[in-house]
């Protein structure tokens, strides 16, 4: 734990050393979030609801979709694979630590560091655009959506580091990552609510664990699933969590019986 | 015309290093198509609920998208990975090899890397654009949707000058690794009609961060009802910024220093 802590430590430093570029990052990032409200301004103007979706709850759910999507996407492949393609992980296979843990623990300082730039301008835009928005929110509303965050920042990072060490086994990763990066968006619901979808294909998709990023929270957030649904979606994520945690446990132990390092 | 000369023998360079690694052509195809297909259920999924976007058709609406890829297409293969690498490049004080070459710094540090392996994503867009066509209800005449194609490159320079200009500010701020998330959220903007764009946002994304025209002007004009002055425009202000982020470029190339 206290590893973890320190890593986290070196993590929020990363962070903070170059502070300009978390804030114009935050003001270039909000052109996608922009982009789709405006398209669906533009629906809502021919209809009143979309599968029971109202505009004021459809701006709500790309909005705070893209609030969870700051919290726990660690992209954390593309350095991975630089690292491990650069030789520049020797350094961490001689000390000892946990690669995993070092990487797991700085991401979070570093995601940290950028939630806290990126929560002003979400507090201006719900602030100034309330009328749009659906703010209200119970106590045990929100510890649910607290506990599915700390659980998708974990399966997030296991999907991630999972991409990442691919770099282990294949020399073009480049394009992986992009597929990654498509299908989570498709399949997590950050490109439209899956409620738009077709029950049978719905029912596929929560058994993957891509929904418990974006679609499954904003179904808490609105209460539109029963308490059963929520136990069962916490559970299929816990036991993804197991599965991405065995699965990366034994490509690490494959890659590095692979890997090549070359000294000086 | 020397920094063309150099340009095509960047290419030369690169087309190689595609036959080289022939597999990355395979991935790149499976890569657009996940790419093209995502927000192609986006779309479809959007007009099972309305008629029109901003009062233009599904048919519309998805040609505008497929000059969005071409346009991106032109950007994967010539320029993109340089300049998500350009950041690191500058970090580590590698642009030495850039700026002590007789040639324009920018061509060799932006054109260095090819993806010649992204032409296979051209066959997708070919595939997205045959499709959009087959959803139109009046036919597109052939000549004006070469004359969309010649315009997407322009799209393409266009672009290059924006993201020239934000690479440029690397000099600055030193560490830009966001830099390739950058590209892909400005480009979003592109993607669908700027109809849909009001306000001072449609305003800005039009006018002064021309992103809206990107894929919009070369689809208006192969339908056909483009609007002449907004297209002068759009001639205009990518000659002004790829010619003001050239001087911006040399500004900032004032600051960097080697590690040698």
């Amino acid at each position: 734990m206290n590893k973890l802590k320190a890593y986290f430590n070196i993590g929020i430093q990363n962070g903070l050393q170059h502070r300009f570029q978390l804030f114009y990052w935050m003001l270039l990032n909000i052109f996608p979030v922009i982009a789709f409200l405006f398209v669906w301004w533009n629906v809502y103007e021919q209809v009143d609801t979309i599968q029971g979706y109202t505009l004021p709850m459809m701006m709500t759910y790309y909005v705070i979709t893209r609030l969870i999507n700051r919290t726990i996407s660690t992209y954390s492949e593309i350095e991975i694979a630089r690292e491990i393609k650069e030789g520049e992980i020797n350094k961490h296979l001689l000390k000892p630590m946990s690669y995993f843990t070092y990487k797991f623990g700085e991401r979070l300082g570093i995601r940290l560091i950028t939630l806290i730039i990126n929560i002003p301008l979400y507090i201006g835009i719900f602030f100034f655009f309330h009328q749009y928005f659906i703010l209200t929110i119970d106590l045990t509303t929100g510890l649910l959506l607290l506990a599915n965050i700390l659980l998708s920042i974990h399966l997030f990072f296991l999907i991630s580091y999972f991409f990442g060490m691919t770099a282990f086994f294949l020399t073009e990763t480049h394009a992986l990552f992009g597929i990654k990066d498509h299908l989570i968006s498709i399949l997590a619901g950050g490109l439209f609510p899956l409620q738009l979808l077709s029950p049978n294909i719905r029912d596929i998709l929560y058994i993957l664990p891509f929904p418990y990023f974006y679609s499954f929270p904003m179904d808490i957030y609105f209460h539109a699933i029963s308490n059963t649904t929520i136990i069962r979606g916490f559970s299929i994520e816990v036991i993804w969590i197991c599965i991405m945690t065995y699965v990366v446990h034994i490509m690490w132990e494959k890659g590095i019986r692979r890997y090549e390092a070359v000294g000086i | 015309m020397h920094n063309f000369k150099v340009f095509l023998q960047l290419c030369s360079v690169n087309l190689k290093v595609l036959f080289t690694y022939r597999a990355s052509f395979y991935i790149s195809f499976v890569l657009n198509t996940v790419w093209v297909m995502s927000f192609l259920i986006f779309i479809e999924v959007l007009f099972t609920q309305i008629q029109t976007l901003a009062g233009l058709q599904k048919g519309q609406v998805l040609l505008i998208m497929s000059f969005y890829y071409l346009f991106q297409n032109i950007g994967d293969i010539l320029y993109r990975e340089n300049f998500e690498s350009f950041s690191e490049q500058l970090r580590k004080g590698e642009l030495d090899f850039a700026l002590v070459k007789p040639a324009s710094s920018r061509t060799l540090i932006f054109f260095h890397r090819m993806r010649f392996d992204f032409l296979a994503s051209f066959l997708v867009t070919l595939l997205q654009c045959v499709y959009s066509i087959s959803q139109l209800n009046t036919p597109v005449h052939p000549g004006f949707l070469i004359i969309g194609v010649l315009y997407s490159f322009v799209g393409a320079v266009l672009f290059f000058s924006i993201l020239s200009i934000i690479a440029t500010f690397t000099f600055w701020l030193i560490k830009n690794e966001s830099l390739n998330s950058l590209i892909w959220n400005l480009s979003q903007v592109a993607r669908y009609p700027r109809g849909i764009y009001l306000g001072i946002f449609g305003k800005f994304v039009t006018y002064l961060l021309p992103l809206a025209l990107l894929a919009n002007i070369p689809a208006e004009i192969s339908l056909q009802f483009q609007e002449n002055t907004l297209l002068a425009y759009f001639i205009s202000i990518t000659i002004f910024l790829l010619i003001f982020s050239k001087i911006f470029w040399d500004f900032g190339l004032k600051r960097y220093s080697s590690a040698a």
